[in-house]
């Protein structure tokens, strides 16, 4: 099936370029990782959803930041798709300056011109529905800008204690959201069970170093906590008969860090320099592979991990 | 290049077929410069698939595979670009990201690869 078929009625109509009727005239900036993100062209309905779904991250645009203009789209280009029992995944398409995005009721591209500049059109106009597609795209665009920065979006379940954090790599169902409440029963804090975000080097003199991203799944948003805490470790997550700590090699732990990046390590244009940020980062950073059991203390293994 | 980096490659083409872009006119016209192919791991190589690996200036090439050789300490490829005037330097098995996804060969351009690949090995003999 070519680009767009999945979720598209017209895939050869998808837009060339970043231009449209915006919904509105409200522009909103999100304070996340790899930005500011400036969204411009919202109505007020859009705004509020934004607002609502990302809270203090929110505010009016000032100064610069990672642009992104949102249009309308009719809804009768969207196939309608029953999604009981139907596990989610975007539609992309990789160009040398461009990448293209369907998926529910959305199409989006990222565009390099040189600078990262984005479109989102929806036919979305409020609610759930609409803060479902604006976060589903701005997941990419943060992959992608973090990128660009020298970090990367990563798979895991982020966990610390506030003073070192612990990165569990895997895909869905490998054990993130349980591993999370493991340890967030045993008192340590959840940064996101789905999604965090790594930066080798945040400062000079620094090791990498966990960051916290508002994207979570059934864990759900966890309020508080540190934005970015020093990374000690990396684990695979396997589940098993018992519970084991066991090292990995920089080879394997570089092959379960670029399973584990979404989006741009299927992006044959950008993946190389993927590849270089998480092999800095598998050098720098001990890997594991961690079996774990329902009823074993994965946090106090965790903390057992000498820094 | 690192080898790691191409493993852990490997590993990721197995859990979903990997997209690269393949640089240079060597497959034309079947394969052009710039175009995207998808890429495979396989436990084994026939002669005539066109097989993708990190090429000694660290570039992914798309060549066909002619036939096998000793070397690495163990099994090296023989390749060539369909059109190049000759083959490449021999291919190690670690190097090799997969093949390209798609139709497999038929069975004609099996035998024109493998004829190639005897006709290498004769001319070389030959040079002795």
């Amino acid at each position: 099936m070519s680009f767009g078929g999945q979720f598209l009625r017209y895939p050869d109509l998808f837009p060339g370029r970043r231009s449209g009727e915006p919904w509105g005239d409200r522009g909103l900036a999100l304070d996340v990782p790899g930005g500011p993100y400036l969204f411009r062209g919202l109505s007020a309905a859009q705004e509020e959803a934004a607002r609502h779904r990302f809270g203090g991250l929110c505010r009016e645009i000032a100064g610069e930041g990672v642009p992104s203009a949102v249009f309308r789209a009719p809804a009768s280009d969207f196939l309608e798709i029953d999604t009981r029992g139907w596990e989610y995944s975007l539609e992309m398409d990789h160009a040398l300056n461009s990448v293209r995005l369907a998926g529910l009721r959305l199409m989006a591209r990222l565009d390099w011109t040189p600078p990262l500049a984005g479109g989102l059109w929806t036919p979305e106009a409020a609610g759930e529905e609409f803060s479902s597609v604006f976060e589903n795209y701005l997941r990419v665009l943060t992959a992608y800008r973090l990128v660009e920065q020298g970090g990367a979006v990563l798979h895991s379940a982020g966990v610390t204690d506030g003073q070192a954090a612990f990165l569990l790599l895997g895909p869905s169902g490998a054990g993130k959201t349980t591993t999370s409440r493991l340890c967030l029963e045993a008192g340590a804090t959840v940064l996101s069970d789905d999604l965090n975000a790594v930066r080798i080097s945040p400062s000079p003199g620094e090791g990498p170093s966990a960051v916290k991203l508002p994207f979570t799944g059934d864990l759900g948003e966890r309020s508080g906590g540190p934005e970015s805490v020093p990374l000690r470790a990396l684990l695979k997550l396997v589940q098993g008969p018992e519970d084991r700590l066991r090292p990995l090699s920089a080879a394997a732990a570089l092959a379960a860090l670029i399973a584990a990046a979404p989006f741009v390590n299927r992006d044959p244009w950008r993946r190389e320099a993927l590849l270089g940020i998480l092999e800095a980062l598998a050098r720098a950073v001990p890997a594991y592979e961690l079996t774990f059991t329902l009823e074993g203390d994965v946090w106090g293994i965790l903390k057992s991990i000498s820094p | 290049m690192s080898p790691s980096r191409d493993a852990a490659l490997r590993a990721l083409a197995r859990s979903e077929a990997l997209e690269v872009v393949i640089r240079g006119g060597c497959m034309a016209p079947g394969i052009q410069d710039g175009d995207r192919i998808r890429v495979v791991p396989a436990r084994f190589y026939w002669p005539g698939d066109v097989v993708v690996f990190r090429g000694a200036d660290g570039r992914l090439t798309a060549h066909r595979l002619l036939g096998y050789r000793p070397g690495g300490g163990g099994l090296a490829l023989v390749t060539r670009g369909d059109s190049c005037a000759v083959h490449d330097a021999p291919v190690l098995l670690a190097a090799v990201l997969g093949r390209a996804e798609g139709a497999r060969p038929p069975a004609a351009l099996r035998l024109a690869s493998l004829f190639r690949f005897a006709w290498l090995v004769l001319a070389r003999l030959g040079r002795r």
